[in-house]
């Protein structure tokens, strides 16, 4: 798995790397500790204290017993690359791989662009407590992200423990990553796990496959000792649930292409969700 | 020993019914009669016909055994079944009623998967099994290990239904604990505990009652809040149990939010 995990030097994004380490070390994740600066010659002093600061914060939340990170000797160095700088590590004796890197140009279109280039399974950003923005950048940089990515994000809003887990179930096809990203993400905050399934207004919408994933995803988390929950809900009703749910806990929505959610939401509703939600928003793809 | 009667389709629902069962089994005696409903198409009968209506029909009903066996054998439970399924045709609700009643069983399962929908609730428990039925219902929403047990009061619960009831059927069981919770409406941001006083007379009546009744209280407590932020703190719980509401109430909107297997009493 590939983890792009974008940074700037505020307090959210601090507070967010232990987070980001427990789900990289437990899913065994390659990880890119990414910042924007703008156009220049030299990568920012600033930039690249919070880059080696935010690293070394990464690497003492992760157990020494079967460390799957190369441990830094000395100062890490940046070279020039491309499209920005890269923290050159002097020790490979990592099995996986905690890279730190600055790009220039604008934040959203250079994040966006390193997840594509990296083939980036999830993308992690955080945001402001309140309204979940970047300060001194565009607005709304977390949900425009989150919107526009074509990998998951996780967008953290908060790192206090979530009690609740809610995830949106949808018809499309619900990948292994998936269901080990909302694993890793209820173990992180020992969280209850919600499933909810949408309902049709004749009834259950493709009724066998809806129930069949459910009835699979319940197996999935009970093997795994987790608690889970199931929850139906009318499709014309939800994005009045997920709103209310959004006050409960973490929300995680499957979009797949063939998303249902793509339908039924109305437009900006990832953007909405974040801006609303008091806890983090996972968008699953 | 308790017989309960399990109605199964081939559905999540019942997969879910049916895996509970087994896990109730291990904290109470219970055999458990494995039962399926086919409703046939209301088409009349040609005359002369009546060997193809009775072939048909017995081909709905092995298709219907082995439909239930085939989901008995795929979740592996470990309970014990009361020889071989039982195949209705008929009307689902008539049918029931009728073996509920024959079959002199104490308890009604089926599974129903949790909505966010309160009037899904409310049509089910007054549709005609549940409103005329005399038996202890059990409605399983989730699958979650019984083990602790709440027993639910508040406006519109008798105690003088609830608590013989209730003993009835903790008698022999060996759940882990049994709380005793009573539920009072309040708009608020999160549900509050109040002080025991303010569950009033009814509430001490119910403890006095469990009381007498060696039935042991690991813990009581009168909540408010609105019904479904209070329904979230079920689910520390593996099974309510609690008396049918009679009418749309806040008591009935928190047994709809409520994710826990719920038994109802009447």
């Amino acid at each position: 798995m590939k983890i792009l995990f974008a940074v700037d030097n505020q307090p959210y994004s601090a507070s967010s790397v232990s987070e980001v380490a427990k789900i990289a070390a437990n899913t065994w994740a390659d990880v890119t500790l990414l910042t924007v600066q703008p156009g220049k010659s030299e990568p920012e002093r600033e930039k690249v204290a919070t880059l080696r600061e935010y690293k070394k914060t990464f690497l003492k939340h992760i157990s020494e017993d079967g460390f799957p990170y190369a441990m830094p000797s000395g100062t890490e160095e940046f070279t020039q690359t491309e499209d920005g700088w890269l923290g050159k590590q002097s020790n490979r004796n990592g099995s996986k791989s905690l890279t730190i890197k600055i790009r220039r140009g604008n934040a959203l279109k250079e994040i966006t662009q390193e997840a594509l280039s990296q083939e980036s399974d999830l993308i992690i950003i955080a945001g402001s407590p309140d309204d979940c923005q970047w300060q001194g950048e565009i607005l709304n940089l977390p949900q425009r992200v989150a919107e526009g990515a074509s990998c998951s994000v996780l967008v953290i809003k908060e790192t206090r423990f979530a009690k609740t887990l809610i995830g949106c179930l949808d018809q499309s096809q619900i990948s292994q990553e998936s269901l080990e990203m909302i694993n890793q993400l209820v173990t992180y905050h020992q969280a209850d796990l919600k499933i909810i399934g949408l309902t049709g207004p004749k009834g259950l919408s493709g009724k066998g496959d809806v129930e069949g994933k459910m009835g699979d995803i319940l197996s999935y988390y009970n093997a795994r000792n987790i608690k889970a929950w199931i929850t139906l809900v009318e499709n014309t009703n939800l994005e009045e649930y997920i709103s209310k749910a959004s006050k409960e806990g973490i929300i995680a929505v499957w979009m797949g292409k063939k998303s249902i959610f793509r339908k039924l939401f109305s437009e900006n509703l990832v953007e909405k969700l974040i801006s609303s939600s008091q806890s983090s928003v996972l968008i699953l793809r | 020993m308790i017989r309960g009667l399990l109605v199964l389709d081939e559905n999540l629902a019942s997969s879910i019914a049916l895996r509970y069962a087994g896990q109730l089994s291990a904290y109470m005696p219970i055999q458990f009669k494995a039962a399926h409903v086919e409703d046939p198409s209301n088409s009349k009968r040609t005359v002369g016909t009546g060997w193809v209506q009775r072939t048909w029909e017995k081909g709905i009903e092995d298709a219907g055994i082995q439909t239930v066996q085939r989901l008995i054998k795929t979740e592996k439970v470990g309970c014990q079944f009361l020889g071989a399924p039982q195949v209705f045709i008929g009307n689902r609700d008539d049918e029931l009623l009728e073996a509920l009643s024959q079959g002199n069983y104490d308890l009604f399962v089926e599974g129903n998967l949790n909505t966010s929908n309160v009037n899904d609730f409310y049509n089910l428990i007054n549709a005609k099994l549940y409103s005329k039925s005399k038996r202890l219902m059990l409605i399983v929403k989730n699958l979650v290990n019984p083990g602790k047990i709440v027993l639910i009061c508040g406006d519109g619960v008798d105690p003088d239904i609830l608590v013989p009831q209730f003993v009835k059927f903790i008698k022999e069981t060996s759940f882990i604990s049994i709380d005793l919770l009573f539920y009072k409406f309040q708009e608020s941001d999160s549900p509050v505990l109040l002080a025991k006083t303010e569950g009033g007379s009814a509430f001490s009546k119910i403890e006095e009652m469990l009381q007498e009744n060696d039935i042991k209280i690991h813990d009581n407590k009168v909540v408010c809040g609105t019904p479904e932020q209070t329904a979230n703190l079920f689910r520390g719980y593996g099974l309510a149990f609690t008396t049918f509401p009679t009418r749309k109430s806040v008591r009935l909107e928190l047994l709809a939010n409520i994710p826990t297997p719920i038994i109802l009493c009447r």
